[in-house]
């Protein structure tokens, strides 16, 4: 690991995707969960199970994968589309590295502005670390690093990362994966839940996968984007964006 | 400067028959200038069509077609059903909703940044100003264009929805129904492009970087649309909608957070029956019109200040 992960790489990577005032957009969605935890907290609901229903709905089908689309696709993406990944190509880092070390710093920005906004909102929501709060963190973490593999691919393979992430987060996940049971074999959304539903065990949360399927599964599909990134990388040509 | 000019120009030697080496034949443009009526009508027509990805590489007409077969795909659905036999199961005013709640989303995140954020990217604004246009005919052909862009993914599926539905229809009465149908789901249609492509470009003009302009306008869209849904679910308690007495003033109000339930409130108040996404407003009709006209006019107003600078943006 130490091998794959590029301290100068990561510092570059972190200053660029979290130094402007347009990474406020980043936490935005986290922020928003919180509040509305916030809010429906002091209403004093009458629905008894509107955790699970705002904590899983609402942060696994909208908060963690748009902010995981938007941080998985600029730590790469910004840099082709601006050009200056060819300065970092340049340098004698391997091509691996640079897509090891991206992912390892978006994986860590979408756990700290996600996951842990996550955390805090279960705590607020069901009054201490219960076992609903643990296991979304837990799954929050878990989505967040393969969420940012795909995502860090994709940004690899098209220069048109986001449009391709929101089909799939929207469409296939979005619309497919709560109509046909199938698609959730590959949906990262359903992994998160189905590690998160092993630590909660709560039926709201409508887990479809099993703890051992969506751990293997999520294992599969985040080592298997990131070799395809990094080789797609190694034979990266710079193209200017088609007119 | 003027006699300056005249001076400079009394001085150079005459483009005689000596001086034919200098005299490369250069112009003056002496016919019809079109002005400013063609130049908003140009920047719209090319605005249009780069809404699709026309006159772009095969890359941008991605997600245009795929979100346009998506949006299709209920209306060839019906038309095969009702060719079966069976009646139309798509209703003309609420579509079907959730689709077109995704397919729109899709649609506007990704292709208005691609009509305000490249021209704010490659800083070519002053260069449309040194036009004879004024400042708001750039936002204005802007709107229009992608106003006709969003009627043309919401009204194209209804008008086959129409065809595939009277092909199979028997009888006058049963045509004139459908017409009236289609009629006001075109209306319908109409009040939501307005509004979903003021916020679009609304939203993308303020960055010039089309992926977080994409990223804001999916995020407002999505997480409002997932929100207002869930409160609705939450606010609902353990009966749902049809617990007796009718729905909970939590649950009337939960869809002014998204601009398209807010639409379909909108609907609902005016008076069409059809069961969309919530339930009815009720009481909280005005409220869900008021709603409509704050975020066009808000839209408007981010519209008009983005570019009243413009040119040092």
């Amino acid at each position: 690991m130490s091998g794959l992960f590029n301290g100068t790489v990561a510092s570059i990577t972190l200053r660029a995707t979290m130094g402007r005032r347009r990474a406020l957009i980043f936490a935005l969605p986290s922020v928003i969960l919180i509040l509305v935890t916030l809010a429906l907290k002091a209403a004093g609901s009458a629905s008894p199970n509107w955790p699970s229903v705002i904590l899983g709905t609402f942060g696994f089908t909208v908060v963690l994968p748009l902010t995981a689309l938007i941080i998985g696709t600029s730590v790469l993406g910004a840099e082709i589309d601006d050009g200056s990944i060819i300065h970092l190509l340049a340098t004698p880092v391997r091509r691996s590295s640079v897509i090891v070390t991206k992912f390892v710093v978006a994986a860590g920005l979408t756990m700290l502005l996600v996951a842990v906004p996550m955390l805090v909102a279960g705590l607020i929501a069901t009054g201490g670390a219960t076992k609903l709060a643990i296991g979304l963190f837990v799954g929050a973490l878990a989505g967040s690093v393969i969420y940012n593999a795909l995502f860090v691919m994709i940004s690899a393979v098209t220069t048109r990362a986001i449009a391709v992430g929101l089909l799939y987060v929207l469409f296939w996940e979005g619309l497919l994966g709560n109509l046909v049971s199938g698609a959730r074999e590959l949906s990262i959304g359903h992994y998160s839940l189905g590690i998160a539903n092993s630590i909660a065990h709560d039926a709201t949360l409508h887990a479809g996968l099993s703890l051992t399927t969506a751990v293997v599964m999520g294992a599969i599909v985040t080592v298997a984007t990131l070799t395809v990134a990094a080789r797609r990388l190694a034979h990266f040509s710079l193209r200017g964006d088609a007119l | 400067m003027s006699a300056d000019g005249a001076l400079a120009r009394a001085d150079r030697p005459t483009a005689g028959a000596d001086g034919v080496i200098h005299d490369r034949g250069y112009r003056r443009y002496d016919g019809p200038r079109l002005g400013r009526v063609q130049i908003v009508r140009s920047l719209c027509w090319h605005s249009f069509r780069s809404s699709f990805g026309i006159g772009r590489g095969p890359k941008a007409k991605i997600v245009p077609v795929i979100a346009f077969i998506a949006i299709c795909l209920p209306a060839v659905v019906n038309a095969v059903m009702v060719a079966k036999g069976g009646t139309r199961v798509v209703s003309y005013s609420t579509y079907t909703f959730a689709l077109r709640v995704v397919v729109l989303t899709i649609f506007v995140a990704v292709q208005a940044p691609e009509l305000v954020s490249r021209d704010l990217r490659s800083r070519v604004l002053p260069l449309y100003f040194s036009r004879p246009m004024r400042r708001g005919d750039y936002p204005l052909a802007k709107y229009v264009a992608f106003t006709m862009a969003c009627l043309a993914m919401i009204e194209i599926p209804l008008v086959l929805l129409y065809l595939g539905t009277i092909v199979s229809a028997k009888g006058h009465s049963g045509i004139w129904s459908e017409t009236k149908g289609l009629a006001g789901g075109l209306l319908i249609g109409l009040m939501w492009a307005v509004l979903v492509a003021a916020i679009g470009l609304a939203l993308a003009s303020l960055s010039g970087r089309r992926a977080y302009a994409t990223g804001a306008i999916a995020i407002y869209f999505f997480l409002t649309w997932t929100l207002s849904q869930l409160i609705y679910q939450i606010a609902g308690g353990r009966g749902g909608p049809f617990v007796p007495g009718g729905p909970s003033p939590g649950q009337r109000l939960a869809g002014l957070l998204s601009p398209f339930t807010v639409l379909d409130g909108v609907r609902q108040w005016f008076g069409d029956k059809a069961v969309g996404p919530m339930s009815p407003p009720g009481g909280y009709g005005a409220a869900y019109v008021v709603m409509f006209l704050v975020l066009l006019a808000a839209s408007f107003a981010i519209l008009a200040v983005r570019y009243r600078k413009a040119a040092a943006a």
